[in-house]
């Protein structure tokens, strides 16, 4: 009997119906909170690294000023030095810059030494890159005018809108061979060009930096510190399109500079440009872009007087006007908190050096130099120029950073959509649940289920597991009506390795780019 | 075990008996949305807490604790809410039995007539079929309490449960036999 009466009531137990919203309600919560996690997750980390380096710097100004032994010591560490050379306060820091000026020398003359007698004497104008003694067999750069070669700063006080128009052939990688006799050819090399408006984007290409472009847009010119290629030697794109929708267009500049552009371009990179590889160890290009400028500001008056001393370069002086006649309207909110403090030190110190160190040649003993002894060079202060010395593998093509520039009036603003923001944008407006037991993933646009759920290929997905979506490395800018970025997604996942596994999506986005209030913002992602 | 392993367990545990959380949260609230409200309140918060859960294999007990706790929950606010509304609305009188709250009486013709808590233990232990130690866990209450419950909200659903009392004496030992003599000297 009591069977009969629960067994009945257990029926009607079982029959409660499931409603279908419920499977999508529980992944969505669940979803939200793994989310949740993760972005408390990533606060905290930023927080303690951030704690961690303002100690790291307190340990450091309390060390070197309580310490002459301390401070001798951190003098003599790259990169460390510039930082502890910027809060030394004591009087003994006259003898620490000349200890370091020391140490820069010694360094110097041990490369010199292994060297054949007929290398070229570095040039002394106080600007050289530090790429000079990596690469030993480049010919001496006979003098292109009566200027005297000087590094990026020289030349963009050299080259005027009418020089600049002479330039016609676009650069290729095969210019190199041709002109391998004659490099002031490749000294300015034609980047990008769009005849029916008049203009043309310009770099300066000297010794394997590739850093320093001019925009000549008819007669008139601007100069910037970027850096306009990485190892896939794609050259920048320029175009046009109405970005902030007043019915003007803005100039869209696109540099292909996809991996941290923290190498300069050797002889063996040249002629076997597939093994080359930009590697990222320093600061990413939010630093670059965000302190270029002010550095700029910084590092020119304290130069010149330097240079005025040591070359009777009239024009040289005029270069802190035209250089920092741009004024950019974008400011990089994701630089951390750890380069903001590098760079300032690093700021500093480069007037510092220029001013102080005046006719100082660059030391380049060995990679692990570079970082420090580019704070010597005021022309690429914030970027990083440093020397990989293992070939890696090729770096992926990316979409690199997006300059906007807008050409209204005498004064162009800029403003600058990098790598970071734009992925964070997009991965903050997107996000992917994983369904484990389907093996398939579901995009969610801004909370809501995007596109259909992907089931992935089965192959070799035993122990590995999932991590995140990302952006795919295929990503393109688009100016046709507007800004569209067009990009793919990837699963991550984690093989036991703690290494990554990539498995890309099919569903092809795109996503608007807009210009507002200045800032380049990604928005309206839609499937094409 | 990991904490992140802990959490992919809970989040697998949850997706894959996602039906039967809904079910136990119908069962008690007895509407959709609000059985849906219910279920993602309890993953939520079991989510927000996975810490304190000791080891995987108290998981499953206690996101069900969670769960039924939510349903009450529910189920007290709801309660105050037509409370409120009652009192300037008669239409509503009636429209809503909450067994915990009924008159005490002998004999009830359905499960939903018992107290809240009697409700909990016949629904796991005979729509869902858990054990009594897994009952107790649920509930957070000790072995006897549920025996005796058991025992208690079968006696309460009437007369011809009566033959059964032998067969759950047999089946759940002499604490429930203690249970009895205790009923029977309360009476």
């Amino acid at each position: 009997m009591k069977h009969d009466y629960f067994q009945e009531e257990k029926l009607k137990y079982e029959e409660i119906e499931i409603p279908d919203e419920l499977l999508l309600m529980v992944r969505q919560t669940v979803a939200a909170d793994r989310r949740k996690k993760t972005a408390a997750w990533r606060n905290r980390m930023i927080k303690m690294a951030g704690s961690v380096a303002a100690i790291l710097l307190l340990c450091l100004t309390i060390g070197v000023n309580s310490s002459y032994a301390f401070a001798e010591t951190a003098v003599k560490i790259p990169v460390v030095k510039t930082v502890a050379k910027a809060v030394i306060v004591r009087s003994y820091k006259a003898d620490i810059i000349a200890l370091d000026e020391q140490n820069s020398k010694e360094k110097e003359e041990k490369p010199l030494m292994g060297q054949e007698a007929d290398e070229p004497e570095p040039s002394v104008s106080g600007n050289d890159t530090v790429s000079e003694n990596e690469v030993p067999e480049q010919p001496v750069q006979p003098e292109t005018t009566e200027e005297v070669p000087g590094g990026v700063e020289a030349w963009k006080a050299e080259m005027t809108a009418e020089k600049l128009r002479e330039i016609k052939e676009i650069y290729t990688p095969d210019m190199e061979e041709r002109y391998a006799d004659e490099p002031e050819k490749l000294r300015t090399i034609l980047l990008a060009e769009l005849p029916e408006k008049d203009i043309s984007l310009y770099g300066y290409h000297e010794n394997g930096v590739l850093t320093g472009t001019a925009l000549r847009v008819k007669d008139s010119c601007r100069y910037f510190d970027w850096n306009y290629m990485n190892g896939t030697k794609k050259l920048p794109d320029i175009s046009f399109a109405d970005a902030d929708g007043d019915g003007e267009e803005e100039l869209v500049v696109l540099l292909y500079n996809g991996e941290p552009q923290t190498k300069t371009i050797t002889r063996e990179d040249i002629e076997a440009p597939d093994k080359t590889a930009a590697e990222g160890s320093e600061a990413s290009e939010d630093g670059n872009g965000n302190i270029s400028n002010e550095a700029e500001a910084e590092t020119v008056p304290a130069r010149n007087t330097a240079v005025a001393e040591n070359i009777p370069e009239k024009k040289n002086t005029e270069t802190a006007a035209e250089n920092t006649s741009m004024s950019k309207t974008a400011e990089n909110t994701t630089a951390g908190k750890e380069s903001d403090i590098a760079d300032d030190g690093r700021m500093k110190i480069s007037a510092q050096d220029a001013a102080e160190d005046g006719l100082e040649e660059t030391a380049s003993g060995d990679g692990s130099d570079e970082t420090a002894a580019k704070s010597d060079m005021p022309s690429v202060s914030g970027n990083d120029v440093s020397v990989s010395e293992k070939p890696q593998e090729a770096p992926k093509q990316q979409a690199g950073e997006l300059w906007l520039i807008s050409l209204k009036g005498e004064n162009w603003t800029a403003s600058v959509l990098s790598i970071n923001d734009y992925e964070s944008q997009i991965i903050h407006q997107l996000k992917a649940e994983y369904d484990e037991t389907a093996g398939a993933i579901q995009l969610y646009l801004m909370e809501e289920p995007f596109g259909k759920s992907e089931k992935l290929s089965e192959e070799e997905k035993d122990g590995l597991t999932y991590e995140a979506v990302n952006l795919a490395p295929e990503r393109e800018f688009i100016t046709e009506k507007g800004l569209f970025l067009h990009f793919r997604m990837e699963v991550v996942f984690v093989n036991a390795n703690g290494e990554e596994v990539f498995f890309p999506l099919s569903i092809k986005l795109k996503a608007e780019i807009c210009l507002e209030d200045g800032s380049l913002v990604v928005e309206n992602i839609k499937e094409r | 075990m990991s904490k992140k392993a802990l959490y992919d367990s809970l989040v697998k545990h949850i997706v894959e008996n996602q039906n039967q959380f809904y079910r136990a949260a119908f069962y008690y609230v007895k509407n959709r949305e609000a059985a849906l409200d219910v279920v993602q309140n309890a993953i939520c918060k079991a989510l927000e807490n996975y810490e304190k859960l000791q080891s995987e294999e108290a998981m499953a007990s206690w996101f069900y604790r969670i769960v039924i706790n939510e349903s009450l929950m529910y189920l007290r606010k709801e309660k105050k809410y037509i409370a409120w509304d009652e009192s300037d609305n008669d239409l509503l009188e009636g429209s809503y039995e909450e067994p915990a709250y009924e008159p005490k009486i002998e004999v009830v013709s359905k499960i939903s007539e018992l107290p809240t808590d009697m409700q909990i233990v016949i629904q796991l232990h005979f729509f869902e079929e858990k054990t009594l130690k897994e009952i107790a866990e649920i509930t957070d209450t000790n072995l006897n309490t549920v025996k005796s419950r058991l025992y208690a909200a079968c006696k309460k659903l009437g007369k011809e449960l009566e033959k059964e009392d032998e067969e759950l004496l047999t089946r759940y030992g002499k604490s429930l036999k203690k249970a009895e003599r205790e009923s029977r000297n309360e009476a």
